[in-house]
């Protein structure tokens, strides 16, 4: 399984986060919310001074691009665990 | 007149204050992960409810019983503080559930929109190579972390692709 994470931030912002965390995954940019949009997750003026963002999602995507798992978190402090999306992953055939 | 009884030290105000401090510090409990999280804005609010239950009782046995009990300074401060902590924590919780409907995102069983985004070094990376599908297949994975090998070689399609749409501004 590949995760990849997808926010407002840029690209340097993300390679800021991922060199200081020691993130090796792919962190990919979406500053216009494009892509955030056509996923449906925007969360307008959600973000500093108004700002847009994504709200929080989880996604398990098959290898023929058909979603098997979804978490969308109802509090943002309230997320997905690691083992549990290991365990839908473990699930998939 | 004098007092024929030392009078009571008034402590619940101060439990309160504490209370009102764990309801608001317990927030911390989200950082370790741990599986019982989901309790914890529940456990939040019991704590400030008891903490303001303790600051009530402090101001009403402070100003109702004069002769027994001291603070009557001291706990109307404490209260307005522990009121105060209980209102932070709650406006905390109210806004980080304020979050939008994700019924209209993709579902179980649904195909994702394709996307071509920038990775952390600019370069565009699209959900089909992501999903081993691109041309040639071969997503060189840029060396995100110091020190971390130069190349992940993913030219070998993954299971499964886990997209993670989270908030930013970290």
């Amino acid at each position: 399984m590949r995760p990849v994470a997808i926010s407002v931030d840029a690209p340097e912002v993300s390679r800021n986060l991922a060199s200081k965390a020691g993130y090796t995954f792919p962190i990919l940019s979406d500053p216009k919310t494009e892509t955030i949009r056509r996923y449906n997750l925007l969360h307008k003026g959600g973000g500093p001074e108004g700002s847009d963002i994504a709200r929080p999602a989880e996604f398990l995507v098959d290898s023929s691009g058909v979603v098997r798992w979804t978490n969308f978190a109802e509090d943002i402090r309230i997320r997905a665990k690691a083992d549990e999306m290991l365990a839908a992953a473990k699930g998939l055939k | 007149m004098t007092e024929l009884t030392p009078r009571q030290r008034n402590w619940a105000p101060w439990a309160g204050l504490l209370l009102a401090l764990a309801a608001l510090f317990s927030n911390a409990g989200f950082f370790l992960g741990l599986p019982g999280d989901k309790l914890i804005p529940m456990a939040s609010l019991v704590l400030a409810i008891a903490a303001l239950v303790c600051a009530v009782v402090g101001v009403m046995r402070a100003f109702r019983q004069p002769q027994v009990y001291g603070g009557k300074i001291s706990s109307p401060i404490l209260g307005v503080l522990s009121l105060l902590i209980c209102a932070l924590a709650g406006v905390a919780s109210i806004h980080s559930r304020d979050l939008p409907a994700a019924g209209a995102a993709p579902q179980v069983g649904q195909k994702v929109p394709a996307f071509a985004l920038a990775d952390t070094n600019g370069a565009p990376v699209s959900l089909a190579q992501l999903l081993g599908k691109g041309d040639g297949a071969a997503l060189a994975m840029g060396p995100n972390a110091a020190g971390s090998p130069a190349n992940v070689s993913a030219s070998a399609a993954p299971k499964a692709v886990l997209l993670i749409f989270y908030r930013g501004y970290w």
